[in-house]
């Protein structure tokens, strides 16, 4: 047993465990962002979506505590109860302008942090994949390995920063993975970026930008695997002869427009 | 003026027509308005059916009872009529009815202007139901129709064509309308009517007629650039040619969130007379309530972009249209606490009219909510374009703008007609209506978070249980339709048994409309009423 023959046995176990977890993950729901959220972005994006949520919940107690008081309380009994008569009150007018000006300003201010870190926290990608719409399938290219795949499974690894530079070849798609808490259009003569740092597994996705006919079937489909698995399967990409060509040949964008 | 048109006496038509050409030849503003109403009406049945048809299609995750292409189809024209058929032309009916009645004015200031603003949107409407006929059927690409979908070479048949025009030709449709409203409101109020005398109904339609101006012009513009990128080979938005498609998006959402507060402002104008009638108690802050309007109308010119959070543009960007959009919450909270403070105190008769109301309130205040944690960018990269929004757009067009609708023709409809329509019919309405709304429209928010796609034919599996329990909601909605169109109907053709005043409301507010018979007379007033 040669080191070669071991390295590709090591090789082989390794893609039939990324198939495998495939399989299995196919079988899986969509992951939800909120209570299954899949990556460093998307835990973030829900800790700030539940922050906002418990500020906005008491709004909407208020509001409906309110409503439901009054509608009881002041219904018409038939007692002959004559109505109030009032239509003025500033300190109270302006205590319901004022404090909730305040409410949504820490909510906005809350919230702008993290959004400069899911824009700009992804320095340094240990792997830069782009992504090309077409009607109706995703393109994948990873410049780093020469290797280019369409209409399959988005291979990454896991614990790195990946980032995605996306644009489409034709109209508008978006690129959404619920559970990577990443969403961004695909546009034609543009880029645009997403970044991401996931745990491993399976994430169903699906183009959430109307882009035609099928754009409901044109779905995203992302298999996050630990490192050596990833190293595997470059090696296996890479020696696997070029698929013969879909109906529609992924033709290379001009990449570059202004951003 | 005041003192020269008070003498005034009612100019005599050239010639009387009687029967259906009375109604296509008159220039009254009351006629006009029923007819809006009346259109707008069967234009919510048509888009309503259409609304029907996808929840059919989506009843399973892959029936394709219709092919993907005509669900396209269908979804694009149901927003379509929705908005621009049903909602605008409603409220568009209820503002030609009662404004000039509310100002104490005889007429819109050009009643012929007002008569082809309104045949305008007769072809119109037929270019759009007649665009599923032509090669191609109708346009499928979304009501906001983003190029390069929209484009000739993604779009070659002439039901995009046909759905520009007919947007073109609304637009100036409404165009129109909006400077004849400001023009009446401005010039022909009733001697002493002050400003801060204007009834909030009129107050509202100001305030969205000054939305209409500044806004669908701009509409228009991305239309014709749109047309022409399709056959004159120009390249606005085509980026092979220079273009850039994210103008298009910019031109469209400056027209279309202040297209959101202009369906729901003069909503927001019908409760508040509803609610002060109902409670038997004036309205709560009329000062704050005119400044909310106003303070909407302005913030809604500086939210737009928050419909494009996810297409690229920048985190500085984003961070403007976030804080904005989160602002214009303030306002709109000032009417809801409003509202509530009208009511408090007060002795609350039930009628249709009120459930609607305070429905309104319970729905709109989580559409409002759900469109705060939707401007919180973060949240928004999760759920954009996803059922969340439907959910949230839903509940404030279902449960803003066509609450406040049906408040408003069960407390108007007598004075448009002189006969009440039946309470017993409407609570019917309402609880059907509001059941069937929350049962439709709540689950979406769920199967949003939970990573559905919109605008899709078919879909994952796992999203099956919650579809099929939203379809089984729509048949609540539908039949309240039913009883409800039913039920005018009866009354229209029931004797008439309402006063000047059937709610009794003028103790309460001295609103001019109550002052004069049911239905008003021609030219409203025998004299001009002076305000004290």
């Amino acid at each position: 047993m040669t080191w070669a023959f071991a390295f590709l046995q090591a090789q082989q176990t390794a893609t039939q465990a990324i198939s495998a977890a495939a399989a299995q993950g196919m079988k899986a729901d969509t992951r939800n962002p909120f209570t299954a959220a899949g990556s460093n972005v998307a835990k973030l994006g829900a800790a700030e979506s539940w922050h906002a949520f418990l500020w906005v919940i008491p709004f909407i107690l208020i509001a409906y505590v309110l409503l439901v008081y009054v509608l009881i309380k002041f219904r018409d009994k038939g007692d002959g109860r004559q109505p109030a008569d009032f239509h003025e009150n500033n300190p109270l007018e302006f205590a319901w302008t004022v404090i909730p000006a305040i409410v949504v300003a820490l909510v906005a201010l809350h919230s702008f942090p993290t959004l400069h870190f899911m824009e700009f926290g992804g320095n340094n990608p240990s792997l830069n994949v782009q992504v090309i719409g077409h009607q109706f399938f995703w393109e994948y290219k990873y410049p780093q390995y020469g290797i280019d795949i369409s209409n399959d499974t988005l291979v990454v690894p896991a614990d790195e920063v990946v980032d995605l530079d996306l644009t489409s070849v034709d109209v508008i798609h978006g690129f959404y993975v619920p559970g990577l808490g990443i969403q961004e259009d695909a546009l034609p003569g543009r880029l645009t970026n997403l970044w991401f740092k996931a745990d491993p597994g399976y994430y169903k996705g699906q183009c959430t930008q109307l882009c035609g006919t099928n754009h409901s079937q044109m779905l995203i489909e992302v298999q996050v695997v630990p490192n050596d698995q990833f190293q595997a399967w470059l090696l296996a990409k890479k020696k696997a002869p070029a698929p013969t060509p879909t109906a529609v040949p992924p033709t290379a964008p001009k990449i570059g427009g202004a951003q | 003026m005041s003192t020269h048109s008070a003498t005034l006496h009612p100019p005599q038509a050239a010639r009387h027509y009687t029967g259906a050409l009375d109604w296509l030849t008159t220039t009254d503003h009351k006629k006009i308005g029923i007819m809006y109403i009346v259109f707008a009406l069967l234009n919510g049945w048509l888009g309503g059916s259409l609304a029907g048809m996808i929840r059919l299609n989506l009843y399973n995750p892959n029936w394709h009872i219709f092919s993907p292409e005509l669900y396209n189809q269908l979804m694009t024209m149901h927003a379509t009529i929705m908005i621009f058929l049903t909602l605008m032309t409603a409220f568009s009916g209820f503002g030609n009815y009662l404004v000039p009645l509310m100002i104490g004015a005889r007429d819109m200031a050009f009643p012929k202007l007002n008569a082809f603003a309104f045949w305008l949107m007769i072809p119109a409407a037929l270019m759009l139901y007649g665009s599923f006929f032509v090669v191609g059927g109708a346009a499928a690409g979304g009501w906001w129709s983003y190029p390069p979908l929209s484009t000739a070479q993604f779009s070659a048949g002439h039901g995009e064509d046909l759905w520009i025009m007919a947007i073109i030709l609304l637009g100036i449709s409404s165009i129109m309308g909006a400077i004849n409203f400001l023009v009446t409101v401005i010039d022909m109020r009733a001697p002493g009517m002050t400003w801060m005398k204007v009834p909030l109904f009129v107050w509202s339609w100001v305030v969205t007629a000054w939305m209409l101006v500044l806004a669908v012009p701009v509409l228009s513009g991305a239309m014709f650039m749109l047309l022409s990128d399709r056959w004159l080979n120009t390249g606005f938005y085509r980026p092979a040619l220079g273009g850039d498609p994210l103008l298009y998006q910019h031109l469209f959402w400056f027209f279309g969130h202040p297209e959101v507060y202009i369906m729901i402002l003069p909503g927001f104008g019908m409760v508040s007379h509803i609610i002060p009638s109902m409670a038997r108690k004036k309205l709560f802050g009329y000062k704050g309530m005119v400044a909310a309007l106003w303070a909407i109308g302005v913030i809604g010119f500086m939210v737009w972009a928050h419909h494009m959070f996810t297409a690229g543009i920048s985190a500085q960007a984003r961070v403007w249209f976030s804080m904005a959009s989160m602002a214009i919450s303030v306002p709109t909270g000032v009417k809801i606490y409003s509202w509530l403070a009208s009511v408090w105190g007060g002795v609350i008769r039930f009628s249709t009219a009120m459930k609607f109301a305070m429905g309104f309130i319970f729905t709109f205040v989580l559409g409002g909510l759900s469109g705060l944690l939707l401007a919180v960018v973060p949240f928004d990269i999760q759920v954009h374009n996803t059922y969340f929004v439907v959910a949230h757009f839903h509940y404030v067009l279902v449960g803003g703008s066509v609450m406040t609708l049906f408040a408003g023709t069960y407390f108007w409809f007598p004075k448009m007609t002189g006969r009440m329509l039946s309470e017993k019919m409407g609570s019917w309405v309402f609880w059907l209506f509001f059941i069937g709304m929350n049962w439709v429209f709540m689950p979406m928010h769920l199967l949003g978070i939970e990573g559905m796609s919109r605008r899709i034919a078919s879909y994952r599996p796992e999203f099956a249980p919650l579809n099929q329990f939203i379809s089984l909601g729509f048949p609540f909605m539908l039949l309240a339709g039913l009883i409800f169109t039913y039920s005018m109907y009866k009354a229209v053709k029931g004797p008439k048994n309402a006063g000047a005043d059937p709610w009794n409301s003028n103790p309460i507010e001295q609103h001019l409309e109550w002052e004069t018979d049911s239905p008003p007379p021609a030219y409203n007033f025998a004299e001009l009423p002076e305000i004290a």
